[in-house]
């Protein structure tokens, strides 16, 4: 027990290092999800035009990752860095928790090799 | 049709071709992709240093796909991956690419 309590430890810690230490809620990042489905629409899966990508079924990790990278400035567009320069960890937890569980025709190359 | 003409025909046709994004032809970009698939074919592949899930981009929006190499490729977005893969791409290969991808059903 002492051991699985260390290994929680480190996971948490690796989570925090990955600035993901809080606790995604998908249902509160649905709800602050209005503003991103007016451009990538309500699924995040029908964007407004060609420019906007689908964030729908994306993973998860890479929609935390493209988040803090607008919110820090470290990706620039116009846009999406005034969108996500208020987020919040959590905030971002949960909407990337919301969008990355939406239905959508992303998909890895693998995919569409049949 | 007056032979002043053609010459302004010409320039429209010129400004056309050159403006904004070439053409995709998304067969000749299916063959370009090959490489894409190192990374982006295999489910849940991680990106080392820092540590997330490398995109799904088959099916993605096209012109969100062509400004995105684009980018990379100048280096306005950062990878040193995808910054390598883009500077070998020209603006061709480039829409190519995005052509096919955003087809991939």
């Amino acid at each position: 027990m002492r051991i699985i309590h260390f290994t929680l430890a480190c996971a948490t810690l690796l989570a925090a290092g990955n600035g993901q230490a809080v606790t995604a809620d998908s249902g509160a990042g649905q709800q602050a999800s209005a503003v991103c489905a007016a451009c990538h629409g309500p699924d995040g899966s029908r964007p407004i035009d060609a420019n906007t990508p689908m964030i729908g079924g994306q993973y998860v990790d890479y929609l935390v990752k493209v988040l803090q990278d607008y919110r820090s400035g470290a990706r620039v567009n116009v846009v999406m860095n005034g969108q996500a320069a208020n987020l919040t960890d959590q905030d971002i937890a949960n909407l990337a928790a919301w969008f990355s569980s939406q239905n959508s025709p992303l998909k890895d190359l693998r995919d569409s090799d049949d | 049709m007056r032979p002043a003409l053609l010459p302004l025909l010409a320039l429209a046709a010129l400004t056309a071709a050159t403006d904004g994004h070439a053409a995709g032809n998304a067969e000749q970009g299916e063959k370009l992709t090959y490489t894409c698939t190192g990374c982006h074919g295999v489910a849940g592949y991680k990106n080392a240093y820092p540590n997330y899930s490398v995109p799904k981009i088959g099916g993605q929006s096209e012109t969100y796909l062509v400004n995105a190499l684009s980018a990379y490729k100048i280096g306005d977005r950062k990878h040193p991956t995808m910054a390598a893969q883009a500077q070998s791409l020209s603006e061709q290969d480039i829409a190519d690419i995005a052509a096919y991808l955003s087809s991939v059903k």
